[in-house]
């Protein structure tokens, strides 16, 4: 009785999931230009659809379980951690939103690499920029299955793999109808993540006994000698130094804008008025959202005062099983449920694309046709998310290792030829090849060997070698053609 | 009342002329601008931020019983971030096709 009331939610926001997938997949056959279509939905996203798609994307698993399970033990000092998020909702469709809408339009590009590729035409370059994205995501997609499908178990008492299959298995059959059903279905899941985030914020203020009751138990926790909790203090009372805090502005703040998940979001919508819609709209979800969900983090600490058996990503679990009746349960395990589906969605219509448009224009030659990717763009989908659905039911350690460099990875691979290549004319291909090399090699070997310089992540060492080398290599090579010039900086070419 | 109507109905609204007058280098320079003006607020929204972190980090100030360093940064940072991006928006940021 009880796995049925939870289950019973869950069941109908799957079935509303493919049903707005259906809907998309019918547009998908009546459009004019199927790639097009299939990989941008015709370029036609409005400015809510656009602010709900690029934050659904961000937000991932993680932002609903580890990032609460995290501020549970650090307290306030991990709010401040996840702060730049207020400026990430907007960034990037301030800083490349328009150009990249104007350049891809004017050189016909569906994806990212399509666009690099008119910038630099330079074959080594796009492969590797596509492997990169390839290989991260479906990380990434295996890591987002396996914490769905964890987070699942625990509240509905199902096996790991039954749930897993469930709501795997309807993810990828979704996406496999076009980037249209995948934003579609993101807005969906963007606003249930918010309303599992305000069910959460009410069970733990209501078992608390309010806020100020709640803050009155913090207090009484971790206290250090100068008698303040070190929950309240903005570094966990020493735990969290201030490089680390700086650095969580360029990896959740700045370099944000690198992530070529959001880029293609840039490229895919309508008109400039639906691009300032989505700054105001993305600005005040993604801060709701990632303030919010780490703060009730810290909330809970009042309400569940010893760490759970499982770690402290098993924190929110124990919250919505010991703490809320099984149909309101139901109705939240929805909200890292969504937050899943929506991050993995966008990933695997990306991947399929990298496949379908980029590796095969580089293996044929030429651009892919449309008849054909008619015909395999969708199989290729299913392929890749079955792939990654295997992969998460027997877990490989080097998948899950990969899916811990994949968000600072991309982002040292994709924001300095897509930023410096953008707003730079001297900016050239060879600049471009050794900054995406030492920037993701820094970036990952300093992970490896977990080199820590002054307690700074490693994406501000990632990032900054990736500048350095993007400026030597850009002054080593010659200026870029003057074709490319007069379409990418028609304001600057003489 | 008058200008109002006038305003409203005369083809040479403010918003319709930006659209119908820039060229494609023209449109370049805007967003160069654009983006600058951007990365010019996150970057206070940045300062603002840490700054009230440093100035009340040791303040016992409580508001709604959360501390005031929190409320000022956290809070008032996300508050800050909607304003400056409806003041991006509403004066720095214009309407042109994108095509």
């Amino acid at each position: 009785m009880h796995a049925l009331l939870v289950l019973l939610p869950v069941a109908l926001f799957l079935a509303l999931l493919l049903y707005v997938g259906y809907r998309a997949n019918r547009r998908l056959s009546a459009s004019a230009s199927f790639q097009s279509e299939y990989f941008l939905g015709s370029r036609s996203l409005g400015g809510v659809v656009l602010a709900m798609t690029l934050v659904a994307t961000y937000g991932s698993v993680s932002t609903y379980v580890s990032g609460p399970g995290l501020a549970w033990g650090y307290g306030m000092g991990w709010v401040v951690f996840a702060a730049p998020q207020i400026i990430t909702g907007f960034l990037i469709l301030g800083v490349l939103g328009k150009k990249m809408a104007v350049l891809s339009r004017r050189t016909d590009s569906l994806t990212v690499i399509d666009l690099v590729s008119r910038r630099y035409d330079c074959r080594a370059l796009s492969i590797l920029l596509s492997l990169v994205l390839l290989v991260f995501f479906s990380a990434t997609t295996v890591g987002q299955f396996v914490g769905g499908a964890q987070i699942f178990a625990a509240i509905t008492g199902l096996d790991y793999k039954v749930g897993l299959i469930m709501f795997a298995a309807v993810t990828v059959l979704y996406t496999a109808g076009g980037y249209r059903a995948v934003v579609l279905t993101d807005a969906v899941c963007a606003v249930l993540m918010l309303t599992g985030m305000f069910l959460l914020g009410y069970v733990i203020l209501h078992d608390g006994g309010g806020l100020s009751a709640v803050m009155a138990k913090l207090q009484t926790i971790d206290v250090q000698e100068d008698g303040r909790s070190a929950l309240l203090t903005y570094n966990a009372g020493g735990a969290l130094p201030l490089s680390l805090l700086f650095s969580a502005w360029l990896l959740v703040g700045f370099c944000t804008v690198g992530l070529p998940q959001s880029m293609v979001r840039c490229m895919s919508y309508k008109s400039t008025q639906s691009l300032h819609q989505a700054m105001l709209v993305a600005t005040i979800i993604c801060g709701a959202l990632m303030i919010g969900l780490t703060l009730l983090g810290v909330f809970a600490r009042a309400v569940i005062p010893e760490l759970p058996k499982g770690g402290s990503d098993a924190l929110i679990p124990e919250l919505i099983v010991g703490h809320m009746h099984p149909l309101l349960a139901g109705i939240t395990i929805i909200g890292p449920l969504a937050a899943t589906m929506s991050t993995v969605s966008s990933l695997l219509i990306a991947a399929c694309s990298a496949v379908m448009r980029d590796l095969y224009l580089q293996a044929a030659g030429h651009p892919c046709p449309d008849a054909v990717s008619q015909k395999l763009s969708k199989l290729m989908t299913v392929l890749i998310g079955a792939v990654c659905i295997i992969l998460a039911l027997y877990p490989l350690d080097v998948v899950a290792w990969i899916n811990l460099f994949a968000f600072g990875g991309l982002e040292s691979a994709f924001l300095w030829p897509l930023v410096l290549g953008l707003f730079m004319p001297r900016m050239n291909k060879q600049g471009a090849l050794l900054g995406v090399i030492c920037g993701l090699g820094v970036y990952t070997l300093m992970g490896i060997f977990k080199l820590n310089l002054w307690g700074w992540h490693n994406i501000a060492w990632g990032c900054a070698a990736g500048f350095i080398a993007s400026m030597i290599g850009m002054y080593l090579g010659p200026r870029p053609s003057r074709a490319v010039a007069e379409v990418f900086f028609p304001h600057k070419a003489a | 009342m008058h200008n109002i109507t006038e305003n409203s109905s005369s083809p040479a609204s403010p918003a319709e002329n930006q659209s119908a007058d820039l060229s494609y280098a023209q449109k370049f320079q805007q967003m160069d601008k654009e983006a600058t003006a951007v990365i010019i607020a996150a970057l206070l929204i940045t300062a603002f931020f840490w700054g009230s972190i440093y100035l009340f980090k040791d303040s016992p100030a409580e508001f709604l019983a959360l501390p005031l360093w929190f409320v000022v940064s956290c809070l008032g940072g996300y508050l800050l971030s909607i304003a400056a991006v409806w003041v991006l928006v509403r004066r720095f940021m214009r309407n042109f096709s994108l095509d």
